[in-house]
């Protein structure tokens, strides 16, 4: 008996522990002053692309210099063209304490239709980084200037192939290019990020792509060859890429991390954040990593941003996106094949019954009695209950956890008292339900930041 | 070089301790659902910032290397996939620990996973930049028509009903349609939720399957008494060389597919451990043993899944590709330390490059030491009383599933594919072919639409490119080849009759 005492001990210290540290640390550190807790900063993306590896450029910048009192924690919501993130930007609450960093996809996912909301259902904060865009093409690739390419794609229209991320920014390059030579025309295929269109090029899967400086500064040395940079005047460090204006195209871009609130934010916390990013982008550690990638520390906030973005609002929904769609239709494929299959395994079951000898080689089938029907269903039903509770119960979540982690035990057993009796006195289990969800909440919550139901 | 692997040693015993720490931490998380090495790998980052990039480097790509490996753990053990890379794992694994052998079967995965590590590893060491070359001349219809192949494979692991596989494969295939089309970014049958513009989530979708339908039919199915710890001695963790030499061409066959499907891009360990998988019950002698314990079948997946760690990182080095989604974070990485990923990274940089390089090998070494060491205590997992593992195994799957994205939308989908897995086992449909369908069928039609797309609607480049025509012509030779086999069993029994 002693082993039990034991751990009971331990158990009740350990929750003690976990009561002490939530009442007296945690709440030490409220104050009034915004923020006094964690700011949750949306990258609308998957971590390691362009715009998660600037957000954590400023993350790291605000940690080490101390520009706020709280720290900045990086969530990364990746999916369907940055729309997954935004969307639950938009969603959240408007107290300063969620933020999202997102380009020009805002803007462009609205006018390809994929979402209803645009910049308007948002408080931007700061536009910052810009990086000039490069349309290049292969090293061995018979196009020397972006006029004999544009020419040829006016000869030949819709025979050029234009590897884009279709409904992003670099898609509209291509539409803005077009614009400028009436008749010109590109075949977009979709190919995603930086490091698919380069291969693409390479490759010569694809004639031509857009690239951010930045990654067309990695690619270079892969064999790629920029035509045009789409900048007003040549890049200082980069003097031999002539611009597209001077080509006689109006392609004037540079690619920007616009940085938002939910929409009815505080106009002093937007103040004080867009200040927190001025000061990053004009510490030194920013400026030399943005330098090695060829982008400017510009930043703008306030009025003239909001110019700059109208400015950009303009431009994209001046352009039509919708390409002719040249794909049979998987969906309706899919399901009339799943439907045909359905039929022959049903008629197949109906015309011969399984054996015997097939039912019992397999150990997991068991016998479908009325109680295990009963108890699955039971199973189930407590499940739902629990994810309900989760979902719009403001209860705390190691205490939903609990009550729910002792249900399935008892569901375990035969369900009569002597057994739920037993299952109090002679096992672990009351231990578990308590301990369990105390651990698996300071491991999630505490360790990996991630806020729990 | 010697020089780096002078200074990783000796030189730097921090390096060691880095190694150390970031591989056990990674078997950790790779062996909990719904923490996945990107997210520790993202996590991690921000610790970094303070160390020498090197040391930075070390440190993550051991937790890389670790977070592959650990899911064969849970995979096994409670039929839980802790990483989507090993849920092929569970088809054989869990069969046999459940049939009285756990520790072998933690045995065979983990000296599968040390094996495919190293050969995928002098991949990387000896022929990063020829390789990564070569990649870039695959177009799209070559990868559909190599996706198209694992694909047709989906009735070779069918099991005893060829109509249930198929029927299987193609409902995997059709829960891939909701969400955003992969080749044209538009959305489609989402219903109005705007939750399922991404589509079903593979982890939430495999936990679902496999370790949710698991729990529904232990709940059920108990004998009603409460169970004591029992003492059940893990034997045969250990292997002996016999083992080792009869896996042997099974364990090379599948590290090289491992490592050539992790130099694709965007295609990542779980597509690694499917094609091996469903090679080697191709070419097995005994393909009907496949999804019911077999060995070969836990060394394919797992040799596989840990080769595509070299292969993947292939292309980071030579040419700043990255091959999956911790590669991207590991280029990310690079840049905050303010080094520029690209081809000149081996010229401006080698010292990051062989770091990179050889960490993977030490980290390999490290994953199999402890896994090994481990595996004893670690298989226990398999002898605790269903009261203690049901609600712990449930909760895992809940907040693993809520952890991904942060969102219950996905934990609800957890619980329906729970029902699924748990009616399509009872109805004696097979669960293999549905995961290779939808974790294939996403990326046939990404391909498919890019190459058509290209081409302005025309099919032809899938006999005009060699690539692609071999493999069309593969894929056609394994439909007809068992179709033809069958037509003649059922004509000889006809004859006996």
């Amino acid at each position: 008996m002693s082993k039990r005492r034991l751990i009971r001990i331990l158990a009740l210290l350990f929750v003690a522990a976990n009561l002490g540290w939530h009442f007296f640390v945690a709440q030490d550190k409220e104050s009034d002053q915004y923020p006094n807790r964690p700011i949750t900063l949306i990258v609308p993306f998957g971590p390691g692309g362009e715009s998660d590896t600037f957000a954590r450029m400023i993350q790291k910048a605000i940690a080490e210099n101390g520009f706020l009192d709280q720290e900045v924690v990086v969530k990364n919501v990746g999916g369907a063209g940055a729309t997954i993130g935004s969307g639950q930007a938009r969603k959240a609450e408007p107290d300063g304490y969620t933020m999202m960093i997102l380009h020009e996809a805002l803007i462009t996912a609205q006018a390809s239709g994929k979402v209803s909301y645009g910049p308007e259902s948002f408080d931007p904060i700061a536009a910052s980084g810009k990086t000039n865009m490069i349309i290049a093409v292969a090293e061995n690739s018979p196009y020397q200037s972006l006029t004999q390419l544009m020419e040829s794609a006016r000869e030949k229209p819709d025979q050029l192939v234009f590897a884009a991320n279709l409904g992003a920014p670099v898609h509209y390059a291509g539409l803005i290019l077009e614009k400028d030579l009436p008749g010109a025309s590109f075949r977009y295929t979709q190919k995603g990020g930086g490091a698919a269109r380069f291969e693409a090029v390479i490759g010569g899967h694809a004639d031509v792509s857009a690239f951010s400086l930045g990654e067309y500064v990695s690619f270079r040395q892969g064999g790629l060859r920029a035509i045009a940079i789409s900048s007003e005047k040549r890049h200082p460090k980069a003097p031999e890429i002539p611009t597209a204006l001077e080509q006689g195209f109006d392609f004037v871009h540079a690619n920007m991390h616009f940085w938002w609130f939910p929409k009815g934010t505080d106009p002093i916390k937007i103040g004080l954040m867009a200040n927190v990013i001025e000061k990053c982008m004009a510490t030194s550690q920013v400026q030399q990593q943005l330098a090695l990638r060829l982008s400017e520390p510009f930043v703008q906030t306030g009025a003239p941003m909001k110019a700059v973005l109208e400015n950009r609002i303009g431009k994209i929904q001046s352009v039509d996106a919708t390409s002719p769609n040249v794909l049979p239709d998987i969906p309706l494929c899919v399901s009339l094949i799943t439907a045909v299959s359905f039929i022959v395994l049903m008629v197949s079951r109906l015309t011969k019954p399984a054996s015997a000898e097939d039912s019992a080689s397999d150990d997991r089938l068991t016998e479908v009695t009325a109680a295990y029907r009963k108890t699955a269903i039971c199973f189930l039903l407590t499940a739902a209950l629990y994810l309900l509770a989760l979902e719009y119960v403001p209860v705390d979540f190691r205490i939903v956890t609990a009550i729910y982690m002792f249900s399935v035990a008892a569901l375990c057993t035969s369900l009569r008292s002597a057994d739920l009796k037993r299952l109090l006195s002679k096992t672990y289990v009351l231990e578990m339900v308590i301990l369990v969800p105390l651990l698996v909440f300071f491991v999630f919550q505490s360790f990996f930041s991630i806020q729990l139901p | 070089m010697n020089e780096v692997i002078h200074e990783l040693i000796i030189g730097d015993p921090v390096n060691l301790l880095w190694i150390g720490i970031g591989t056990m931490l990674g078997i950790l998380v790779g062996a909990i659902p719904g923490l996945t090495g990107a997210m520790l790998i993202a996590l991690t980052l921000p610790l970094t910032y303070a160390m020498q990039p090197s040391e930075a480097m070390v440190l993550l790509v051991s937790m890389y290397v670790g977070s592959i490996s650990g899911g064969l753990i849970t995979a096994t053990l409670l039929r839980m996939p802790g990483t989507p890379a090993s849920v092929i794992t569970t088809l054989d694994g869990y069969p046999m620990a459940k049939a009285g052998k756990p520790g072998r079967a933690l045995g065979l995965g983990i000296m599968a996973s040390f094996v495919g590590g190293l050969i995928s590893w002098v991949f990387l060491a000896l022929l990063a930049e020829p390789i990564s070359q070569i990649s870039t001349e695959l177009g799209d219809f070559d990868y559909f028509a190599l996706v198209l192949v694992a694909l047709v494979l989906i009735a070779s692991v069918s099991g005893k009903s060829l109509a249930a596989g198929v029927f299987s494969g193609f409902l995997g295939i059709l829960v891939t349609i909701p969400g955003e089309s992969p080749a044209t970014g538009d959305t489609r049958w989402t219903l109005g939720l705007e939750q399922l513009n991404n589509g079903f989530d593979l982890l939430p979708v495999l936990i679902g399957l496999f370790a949710v339908s698991q729990v529904i039919h232990e709940v059920a199915s108990s004998e009603k008494k409460i169970e004591t710890v029992s003492q059940v001695k893990p034997e045969g963790i250990l292997l002996g060389a016999a083992d080792w030499l009869r896996h042997m061409g099974n364990m090379l066959r599948s590290s090289v597919i491992g490592t050539w499907v992790g130099i694709l891009p965007g295609i990542g360990a779980n597509v690694g451990s499917v094609m091996a998988y469903s090679a080697s019950k191709s070419l097995s002698k005994q393909p009907e043993a496949f999804g019911t314990g077999s060995e070969e079948g836990i060394i394919a997946s797992e040799a596989a899944n840990n080769a595509t760690i070299g292969g993947a990182l292939i292309p980071l080095v030579a040419m700043g590709i990255p091959g999956s989604v911790i590669d991207a974070i590991l280029l990310g990485a690079l840049v905050l330390h303010g080094l520029q990923p690209g081809v000149l990274l081996f010229q401006n940089n080698p010292e990051i490059v062989y770091t990179i390089i050889f960490t993977m090998l030490f980290a390999n070494l490290a994953m199999f030491g402890m896994m090994l060491f481990s595996a004893k205590w670690i298989s226990r997992l398999a002898t605790i009383p269903r009261v203690y593992l049901l609600p712990i195994v449930f909760v895992f799957c809940v907040v693993g599933s809520y952890a991904l994205n942060n969102r219950m939308f996905d934990v609800w989908v957890m619980l329906a594919f729970g029902v699924v897995g748990f009616i399509m086992e009872r109805g004696k449909i097979p669960l293999a072919p549905f995961v290779i369908g939808f974790v294939l069928a996403p990326i046939a039609e990404e391909k498919l639409g890019a190459g058509l797309q290209a081409t302005g609607g025309s099919y032809s480049p899938l006999v005009t490119r060699p690539i692609a025509l071999i493999f069309v012509l593969v894929s056609v030779v394994l439909v007809v080849w068992p179709l033809l086999k069958m037509l003649r069993k059922s004509g000889a029994e006809k004859d006996n009759d």
